[in-house]
């Protein structure tokens, strides 16, 4: 478990399979698709129907990745995409009970 | 005591998606032109932060000023006095290489 984590929350996500499964709003859950782009508070996905950009914060996101699926919260990944490989080693490192 | 930054993690890490980087801008390139150029500044930035080299073949696989990687019809290459001249059409930069001379096997 704690690869999988270290490699998810310390790169970005472009080029993985993703899915909105907890949004405060509506309309978003079930937006599913590859992700694109990224920036410090939104990703884009490319779905069936067009690119949509999601924020991140506050949402819960399913992601595919190594053949196996786990569920993310957005508000673990707020960073920039160069920013991420530091600061997502870096607060996997001040949790509680992992290690890296 | 502060936490370390591990930063051969760091490094490996970088490397891996610089890499993967550079390969989705080429395969983008034909496709979307924001998208190749944002994956190739992503990668540039990546490298810069964590201070990764990309290799020979990455370095010189896009155009400098505007960031595009070359296509075989927005670019010119032209060899004049051992040298290898390459413009990209996109924003007429232009960049030379310059060419060893071969060592011949006959002894």
């Amino acid at each position: 478990m704690r690869r999988e984590l270290q490699s998810l929350i310390a790169r970005d996500w472009i080029g993985l399979k993703v899915e909105v499964v907890e949004s405060p709003n509506e309309s978003e859950v079930g937006i599913a698709g590859e992700v694109v782009d990224e920036t410090m508070w939104t990703l884009k996905i490319m779905t069936e129907k067009g690119l949509k950009i999601v924020a991140k914060k506050g949402r819960t996101f399913k992601v595919w990745f190594m053949e196996q699926v786990v569920k993310i919260s957005g508000n673990l990944i707020t960073f920039r995409p160069e920013d991420r490989i530091k600061r997502g080693l870096m607060l996997l490192k001040r949790a509680k009970g992992v290690k890296v | 005591m502060v936490l370390k930054r591990d930063k051969e993690l760091e490094r490996k890490i970088a490397r891996e998606r610089i890499d993967e980087l550079m390969k989705r801008s080429q395969i983008y390139k034909y496709t979307s032109y924001e998208l190749a150029k944002r994956y190739v500044e992503l990668a540039k930035k990546i490298s810069m932060k964590y201070r990764v080299r990309m290799s020979r073949e990455q370095k010189r696989s896009f155009c400098k000023k505007c960031m595009y990687p070359y296509r075989a019809d927005r670019m010119r290459v032209r060899i004049k006095k051992r040298r290898v001249i390459v413009t990209c059409l996109n924003c007429k930069h232009s960049r030379r290489f310059q060419l060893k001379p071969k060592t011949s096997n006959i002894v």
